[in-house]
């Protein structure tokens, strides 16, 4: 029934567009189709040196197909996904499968925007609600039902309500949000003349998971049906300095992520910025405590999120220091800064020369909570005297708790003339294997790696340019030394081919240190683009032609689409 | 199946030409609103820049720009927007960024990739060219060196009202 169904909704969704392409003439009268279309293939051969997981089925697939249809203040969408016979390895497996979850039609008029269906969405800074996919993460997390938008004068308001896409079902549970925000520079026109800026907002977010005790060895949890989460936000800004922050608080919500316990969660962020002539510098501080919301309380993982706390620590993009010990954010608690400064040197100063230097200053320091777990109570079973544990879990100081990551980069950017142009990176990276995603051997929990970069580009002339790239990870820990070098080589508008290796140098045994080699062609024609990579892949982020992606470990032929029409 | 599809496909490349501006509002660097659909630039062409703080072509190609610019805007009195993708865990840093390189274009920040999503842009760096009728003529995926050559010509073909093949 289901896939004549789908069949019935391709050929509907066909016959209408065939019609229109038909008899649509110039003027657009038939509004407009806007679509996406990516293909993600791979053929693996087995690897026993890099211990690349077998693949019985040889090639998987992840593909999708999203169409976009506008007319006037009318718009409607959907988005057919295929990952067949599984989805390519690094990608949660529970997506394995085909079909049509992401539709949606909406109507905007005169800042009033109403959506029924899919659809994506962020309060604030996402600390109480966020929706967004990642494709090449296996993250996708829309919330199905009904939102109301309304933007007037600066005065935005919005309210959801729906259930969660849980891979292929959806959450059993529903999410009922309201975000308000007034932006007083665009509301009163004194303000906005004024060198003030003052924008001010807060959410309300409440989640209904069906479910009323839980038990645990002896104990029967009460559980709380529905949960809330509250924040307010801030921005203020005179000329070119700003300061924003948001607080939320979450009542109590025992879940598997934090053990059951009824402790409310809080989570505070603060920034503050300048900008002057030619630079710039933000600091950041945040804590975390007990802040992991979902539709689900069993679900772990990337599985059924409802809020999203942002990292508090540079992106980087150089392949070793943004994927060997990338920092994920606990929720469970954490607390931390970051400063970050940029500034050019200006064009025409003795250091400057005639395009300028670029400078970028990074550093971020993350620590945990200290808690005190709360003592054990002690309960009467079966006439037998038992311990349980303290429901509301814990208690915190202000101190510092364990060092969860560090990590001091510098990054000098000399263009030396039309030709020529050096990047130049030093990082430096302490890291607690525990917090991380990625951890290979375990022995020491420990890292503290140095990692330089040197990124040479020659633009021989207007169209083909050759890039370099060497990159070195020093390390006592872990897997040990990296190296890795890349060779590229782009023909523009079309062509890009490059080389790439890995090598694990200083991994402790021998037997391990082991190359990477992969060999990439990419094509581009407008916003349609072909790549075709052959190679061992390590787990991380590649940048290749010009777009970057991830790609998760393993050895064979990879081909890629992705087109925008 | 394999047949729907493909007429599917067909049709949809048949119908995309001359797609508009979606009704979105966006933030600028100082938290104004700028509505998406009501962008004007007096019958001279608009360019849509999708890019972000740590995607490296991006960087690149607003740099690159950069070096020409003064000079193709006299030329074709084109309207500049990047606009960033960058999520709330780097909002904070993109005024300052900017400024720290004198970057000459408007800001507008789409950090829950509204706008992105609407327009079926998969990765940053992607450039729309808006004509004078505010439809979209043009649009490249990607960066590499020389890229922006074809974006020049394309701006000054868009100037003088000539068709620009897509």
């Amino acid at each position: 029934m289901k896939k004549h169904l789908l069949l019935l909704g391709a050929s509907l969704v066909g016959f209408i567009t065939h019609n229109i392409a038909q008899v649509a003439p110039k003027e657009n009268n038939w509004g407009t189709l806007t679509g996406l279309a990516g293909v993600d293939m791979q053929y693996y051969t087995r690897d026993n040196i890099i211990a690349a997981p077998i693949v019985p089925e040889k090639i998987r697939m992840n593909s999708f197909l999203f169409l976009n249809y506008r007319k006037g203040g009318f718009y409607a969408g959907a988005r057919f996904e295929f990952y067949q016979p599984k989805p390519l390895l690094g990608i949660d497996e529970r997506f394995q499968g085909q079909g049509v979850p992401y539709y949606f039609a909406g109507y905007q008029y005169k800042g009033l925007d109403i959506t029924a269906g899919g659809f994506y969405e962020q309060f604030g800074n996402g600390l109480t609600l966020r929706s967004y996919e990642a494709r090449q993460l296996g993250f996708d997390n829309f919330i199905q039902g009904f939102r109301i938008k309304y933007n007037y004068k600066g005065i935005t308001v919005k309210g959801v309500f729906g259930r969660q896409r849980d891979f292929w079902s959806w959450s059993e549970g529903t999410i009922r949000g309201f975000d308000g925000e007034v932006n007083f520079s665009e509301l009163i026109p004194k303000i906005n003349k004024s060198i003030f800026r003052l924008t001010v907002g807060g959410s309300i977010v409440s989640t209904f998971r069906p479910g009323e005790e839980k038990v645990i060895g002896i104990e029967t949890l009460k559980l709380p049906q529905n949960v809330t989460t509250a924040s307010g936000r801030l921005n203020f800004g005179v000329e070119n300095f700003t300061l924003s922050g948001e607080f939320a608080y979450k009542f109590n919500d025992p879940s598997a992520a934090n053990n059951y316990i009824y402790k409310p969660g809080t989570a505070a962020l603060v920034t503050a910025s300048y900008s002057g002539n030619n630079w710039g510098m933000a600091i950041g501080a945040k804590r975390i405590d007990n802040f992991d919301s979902r539709m689900d309380r069993e679900a772990v993982g990337n599985r059924l999120m409802v809020n999203w706390v942002p990292m508090l620590n540079k992106q980087h993009t150089y392949n070793l220091a943004a994927s060997i010990y990338p920092y994920a954010v606990q929720y469970v608690g954490e607390q931390g800064l970051q400063a970050d400064l940029n500034f050019t040197i200006p064009r025409g100063s003795k250091l400057g020369g005639k395009y300028g230097l670029d400078i970028a200053i990074n550093a971020s320091i993350v620590y945990g909570l200290d808690t005190t777990n709360l003592p054990a109570r002690q309960t009467v079973f079966e006439g037998d005297t038992v311990l349980t544990p303290d429901r509301y879990g814990y208690t915190t100081s202000g101190r510092l708790g364990q060092q969860y990551f560090q990590d001091f980069n510098i990054e000098i950017t000399k263009k030396f003339n039309k030709k020529l142009k050096l990047t130049v990176m030093y990082m430096q990276l302490w890291a607690n294997l525990k917090t991380l995603t990625v951890s290979q051997l375990g022995k020491d929990p420990f890292v503290h790696a140095h990692i330089g970069v040197a990124d040479f580009t020659w633009r021989v002339n207007n169209n083909h340019s050759l890039r370099f790239e060497v990159e070195g990870l020093y390390t006592k820990q872990d897997q040990g030394s990296w190296l890795m070098g890349l060779v590229e080589w782009t023909f523009a508008p079309h062509w890009s081919v490059s080389l790439m290796n890995q090598y694990n140098v200083g991994h402790p045994q021998v037997e391990k240190r082991v190359n990477y080699p992969l060999g990439s062609v990419v094509y581009n024609m407008g916003s349609h683009r072909f790549q075709l990579s052959y190679g061992r892949q390590r787990a991380g982020v590649l940048c290749i032609g010009g777009v970057c992606r991830a790609v998760p470990a393993a050895n064979g032929l990879t081909f890629g689409y992705i087109g925008s029409f | 199946m394999k047949r729907v599809l493909s007429i599917m496909l067909f049709s949809v490349l048949g119908v995309a030409t001359y797609a508009q501006l979606p009704d979105i509002a966006l933030k600028d660097l100082d938290g104004n609103s700028v509505r998406i659909s009501e962008l004007k630039n007096d019958g001279k062409p608009i360019v849509i820049n999708f890019w972000a703080t740590w995607c490296k072509p991006c960087v690149l190609e607003l740099n690159t720009i950069q070096d020409d610019f003064e000079e193709i805007q006299k030329e074709t009195g084109v309207r500049f927007i990047a606009v960033s993708i960058d999520d709330s865990r780097n909002e904070p840093k993109i005024a300052p960024f900017v400024k720290s390189k004198a970057w000459p274009y408007e800001i507008l920040l789409d950090p829950n990739e509204e706008l992105k999503r609407s327009l079926s842009v998969q990765n940053p760096p992607h450039t729309f060219v808006i004509d004078g009728n505010g439809k979209v003529v043009w649009q490249h995926m990607g960066y590499t060196l020389g890229d922006e050559s074809v974006l020049f010509e394309v701006l000054r073909k868009v100037a003088r009202g000539e068709s620009v093949e897509k």
